[in-house]
């Protein structure tokens, strides 16, 4: 009996124990969850930066620009390829500029601040004809080195011409765009409309693809677009412009160059535009331009962008 | 007993109610404080990682929104991207921008300048291959959330976006707050509903504890309402039903306890002893009778076998048969001799009953026993009263018939010789035929003395002056001649009280205790003869049962070889004699001091053993001055005047002897035969003084003569002659105006002093 008294622990303290056990384990959960892998750190005590104005420019490298002829992000993947052949071949690395509308990368040019760029069509002329932007090569897609503006319309749209555009919104690209810009105005200009009465409203989108997506996503009735990348994006990724539908196609337009300053020295010019002319010849340069859809660069002469020059003539004079 | 109050604990005797509140508000509390626990822990984990997947989608969006700014350079648009994120998302501490150089592109610190510690706080793990990086940390003790979203896979840049815990924290102190709150209120109606659940339980119980004190105290209450038919109700109803088995249980117990007190008192009280034995006779209760009787206490009794009391007076086959009875189951009934305490024995008559439980077997042995010693004493002496008065009877019958005849020759001898010469031959012869009719007289008188008590006459004596003259008696000088080895002592009390006795009745005790005495010495030895004042303030056992009072005892111890326990019982019977006949006695010697003893309502003690015998005789003590006794009157005084005696006696002889008597001693005497002669006779005649007999068969006997002589000559002189001892009769006579009696037969001296007596009177 008394063996028995001795052995037994009393309910009670059982049921301290348990208590208290429990009451220990939940504290010592939480005490690890919040004290797990924590850092102490200072911003007060830490040194302090400014960030930087401009950005940091690898000296013995070349500046070459895209025009925002389609969304940064876009342009990024389809010139990244080229640009890299191009740093190959030239032996020096390249750095990408973009910015946001054709005008900044122009005034770059101008300002001699870019080693080559590629340029819409548009910009070109206004560049050739402001400050001397020269000619590099232009390149040569589905066999021409031509191009066109298309008028979409979201593909459930009612509209089948631009005139069923009337009074609706439309999404044009960059101010100095041919295709997304002054293409458009001129087919209205002809018929006597000005795009500003014509549209009810309209923005700019300073990139096509965004433009595609613009109409796609019926942000806008219509938009006017590079053929280029319509065609390319509908082959590629028709994930946009399977919801568009192409209701006028202009008249070709010399396809959107790459160009140099007028102050570039010769031999980098030479050397660069031998590079260019050359990278279809090679197998890895055949195979980045298929990946864009673009047969080779080719020179070409400025009179190719007379059209572009007449219409911009015409256009401003109407206004 | 245990179930004494358990010592004090202010929390374990707290009314009911309170106990459920604080058990109640306890089991709350901890509930509280373990959902709090629990709720905190999982909130905390659910807002991390809710805040984490906030984070991480607004850094996402970010790194989305501000890839062409970066690609661009559009460094205002990404600050003002940044400062309109920080606004907006108010979880959001900081914001910066790195490009893929880890440059600071933009950052939320404004003018305060970028903190460099930042940069490489949170770096990607490049085998993680994950599209964020996560880190907490604490930022001058603030805790924050450092998440990093590469921008473009990390070939722009990355984004860092520090998330403040503090909404987190805020939001669970709020949340501990409201949990506190709910238990405080839950606790509040719980403690509430708990003491009014206690006040519901307690007030029944409450009823049922006044209920059980009132019970305790002897209040029987067992009509509590039962308010509902729960379990309160139930118990209720039971104890309801308890109280009344208890108050029936109650007043039967009380039923048998008054019966057993009844009981108990009877046996308490009863004269007989009750003893109670279990079966192997060791005793286990005695009632106070026992411990009266037996001297013994119940103490010194109970657990002593009953065998303690035998006094060895019986045989062990007696005992044997008695258990053997009693095992048999049956009750046996006989008679003990016990021992007392203080040695003595008693005589008891037993009933002794075996005892059986429920299943027949025996357990006990019940004795109920009845103190018979008296009772056997009382017919002991009844038998000695019995045979002595038959005795008494014979005697008697003969002894009135002797003295008439020894009157006679006594008398006439005493004529005869007052008529001869001194000188003359047949003086000698004469005077002998007197004294053998004396020492005859004598025989007879211890006969009457024995039959009827005849003590007739009693005086205040000095019992040590009366010894002193009987030791100087030829009587008691004879015996010591006889046993010259003998040695008296005496010893007499110097301030011995008197006592009213009968002086010639203690000279014949002493003198036959004497001869008795010298007798049982058997050649040398000494009788020591001895008085002494003594006062018994208890009853006396001895031989016989010695009455309070004050007594002057005479003693007379031999140291003989005592009397056996055979013959002690029969010495004082008369003609019972262990004497060698005609050497001495008559087988009267005792059985006179017996009847002596008796007459002066004393006692005799006797003590025995074979180194001597001590006879105690117990006389009631008187504290009157002691008579001188007769004075020795000559015969010539002893002459009457010519006074004219009137002789009533209706033994012819007697008359004769009379009035010759009174006729010598010069009176007139005059005769009649009966009491009725005698009355007719004083009619006409007046006589100065009668001597009357006291029994006339079969005509009136004296005391009736008396009283119709007196009628006739009120204040008539008197005295009794009677050759009985003095009897109510004589004493009634006496209280008539009767003088003094004589007893038959007498000499000329004693008849001529009574009748000088008679006439003085």
């Amino acid at each position: 009996m008394d063996r028995k008294k001795a052995s037994a622990i009393h309910p009670k303290t059982y049921a301290g124990m348990l208590f208290f056990g429990l009451i220990i384990w939940m504290f010592a959960g939480l005490g690890c969850d919040q004290s797990k892998d924590v850092k102490k750190i200072s911003l007060e005590k830490s040194e302090k930066i400014q960030t930087l104005s401009v950005p940091t420019i690898k000296k013995e490298s070349l500046k070459i620009a895209v025009s925002a002829m389609i969304s940064p992000k876009e342009t990024l993947g389809f010139y990244k390829e080229i640009l890299d052949y191009l740093s190959q071949k030239i032996s020096l690395p390249i750095q990408l500029v973009q910015r946001e509308t054709y005008e900044e990368v122009n005034n770059l040019i101008k300002e001699n601040d870019l080693h080559a760029a590629f340029v819409c069509t548009g910009a070109y002329v206004t560049g050739h004809d402001d400050f001397g932007m020269e000619l590099l090569v232009a390149p040569v897609a589905y066999g021409k080195p031509v191009y066109y503006s298309y008028i979409i319309v979201p593909k459930d749209s009612s509209a089948h011409t631009l005139d069923d555009l009337r009074g609706r919104k439309f999404a044009f690209t960059d101010p100095m765009s041919n295709t997304g810009k002054l293409s458009p105005t001129y087919m209205l200009a002809k018929v006597g409309e000005d795009e500003n009465k014509f549209f009810s409203s309209f923005i700019f989108t300073y990139n096509h693809d965004k433009s595609i997506e613009a109409v796609a996503k019926k942000m806008v009735d219509g938009a006017a677009v590079d053929s280029l990348i319509w065609d390319y994006f509908n082959l590629t990724d028709p994930c946009f412009t399977s919801q568009t539908r192409i209701i006028s196609k202009s008249a070709p337009y010399g396809i959107p160059p790459v160009v140099v300053p007028k102050e570039l020295n010769n031999q980098l010019k030479e050397e660069l535009r031998t590079i260019f002319l050359h990278m279809h010849e090679d197998i890895e340069g055949r195979k980045i331009l298929n990946e864009i859809k673009i047969d080779r660069f080719i020179e070409v002469s400025d009179d190719i962008y007379d059209n572009v020059r007449t219409m911009q003539k015409w256009v401003t004079d109407e206004k | 007993m245990k179930n004494k109050y358990p010592r004090i604990n202010i929390l374990r005797d707290l009314p009911l109610g309170l106990k459920f509140s604080f058990i109640v508000c306890g089991v709350v509390v901890m509930m509280g404080i373990v959902s709090t626990i629990l709720i905190e822990s999982r909130l905390n984990n659910a807002l991390h990682a809710a805040h984490k997947e906030k984070a991480l989608a607004i850094a996402r969006n970010l790194a989305e929104d501000c890839v062409d700014l970066i690609l661009t350079d559009n460094r205002l648009k990404l600050h003002q991207l940044l400062l309109n994120i920080k606004t907006t998302e108010k979880e959001v501490d900081y914001i910066f921008v790195l490009d893929a150089e880890k440059n600071v592109l933009s950052h939320s610190f404004g003018e305060k300048g970028f903190p460099k510690v930042l940069i490489d706080v949170n770096p990607f793990n490049a085998k993680a291959q994950s599209s964020h990086a996560h880190i907490k940390l604490e930022v001058d003790g603030k805790k924050i959330d450092d998440l990093a979203v590469l921008v473009l896979g990390g070939e722009v840049g990355e984004i860092h976006l520090g998330i403040s815990q503090m909404f987190i924290q805020q939001k669970i102190k709020n949340l501990r707050e409201e949990l506190a709150g709910i238990t405080i209120l839950v606790c509040l109606l719980g403690g509430t509903a708990a003491l009014f659940f206690g006040r519901i339980i307690n007030k029944p119980l409450r009823s049922l504890a006044m209920a059980s004190n009132k019970v305790g105290q002897g209040e029987f209450i067992h009509d509590l309402p039962i308010v509902a038919h729960d379990e309160i109700g139930r118990l209720t109803a039971t104890f309801n039903q308890m109280v009344k088995n208890i108050e029936k249980s109650k007043a039967e117990q009380k039923e048998a306890e008054e019966a057993r007190v009844r009981l108990a008192a009877a046996i308490d009280q009863a004269a007989e002893t009750v003893v109670i034995t279990d079966l192997d006779g060791s005793i286990q209760y005695v009632n106070p009778a026992f411990e009266k009787i037996t001297g013994y206490t119940s103490e010194e009794a109970i657990g002593q076998h009953a065998r303690f009391l035998t006094s060895g007076k019986q045989e062990k086959a007696f005992f044997e048969e008695m258990w053997t009875t009693l095992r048999q189951g049956k009750i046996w009934n006989g008679h003990f001799i016990n021992k007392k305490k203080d040695g003595s024995l008693f005589e008891e008559e037993a009933t002794i009953s075996p005892v059986k439980n429920s299943e027949e077997q025996i357990t006990n042995f019940v004795a109920v026993k009845r103190d018979v010693s008296r009772e056997i004493l009382l017919e002991k002496q009844l038998r000695r009263s019995e045979k002595m008065e038959a005795i008494g009877m014979m005697a008697g019958g003969v002894s009135h018939d002797l003295n008439n005849i020894l009157s006679g020759i006594i008398n006439y001898p005493e004529l005869l010789l007052l008529d001869l010469p001194v000188d003359s031959p047949l003086r000698k012869p004469i005077e002998t035929i007197k004294d053998s009719a004396l020492r005859a007289a004598d025989v007879v008188a211890d006969l009457l003395t024995v039959a009827r008590g005849a003590v007739a006459v009693k005086e205040v004596c000095d019992l040590n002056k009366l010894l002193l003259e009987s030791l100087e008696s030829p009587e008691l000088k004879r015996p010591l001649e006889a046993q010259p080895g003998v040695t008296l002592h005496t010893n007499y009390a110097p301030d011995l009280f008197t006592c009213s006795c009968s002086s010639m009745h203690i000279r014949k005790c002493l003198l036959n205790l004497f001869i008795n005495a010298c007798e049982a010495v058997d050649t040398v030895g000494t009788v020591t003869i001895s008085t002494s004042n003594r006062y018994i303030d208890k009853p006396l056992r001895g031989y016989d049962e010695v009455r309070r009072g004050e007594y002057v005892v005479l003693s007379v111890v031999d140291t003989g070889s005592g009397i056996s326990s055979v013959d002690i019982d029969h010495i004082f019977e008369p003609f019972y004699s262990k004497k060698i006949m005609g050497r001495s006695g008559t087988g009267l010697g005792l059985a006179v001091v017996w009847s002596a003893v008796q007459d002066h309502n004393g006692y005799i003690d006797i003590t025995t053993n074979d180194q001597g015998t001590r006879f105690d005789l117990y006389f009631p003590a008187s504290r009157e001055l002691a008579d001188d006794g007769n004075e020795q009157i000559s015969f010539q005084d002893l002459q009457g005047k010519g006074q004219t005696v009137l002789v009533i006696d209706d033994e012819a002889t007697q008359r004769d002897i009379a009035t010759s008597l009174l006729t010598k001693l010069g009176y007139y005497p005059t005769s009649v035969s009966s009491g009725e002669e005698a009355v007719s006779f004083l009619k006409t005649h007046k006589v100065d003084l009668l001597v009357l007999d006291m029994i006339m068969d079969p005509g009136m006997n004296g005391r009736k003569t008396y009283e119709q002589i007196i009628s006739l000559h009120p204040g008539q002189k008197a005295i009794i002659a009677s050759g009985f001892s003095e009897t109510d009769e004589v004493k009634k006579t006496q209280n008539l105006g009767a003088g003094i009696f004589i007893k038959k037969p007498y000499t000329i001296n004693q008849l001529g002093y009574a009748v000088k007596q008679g006439l003085n009177s």
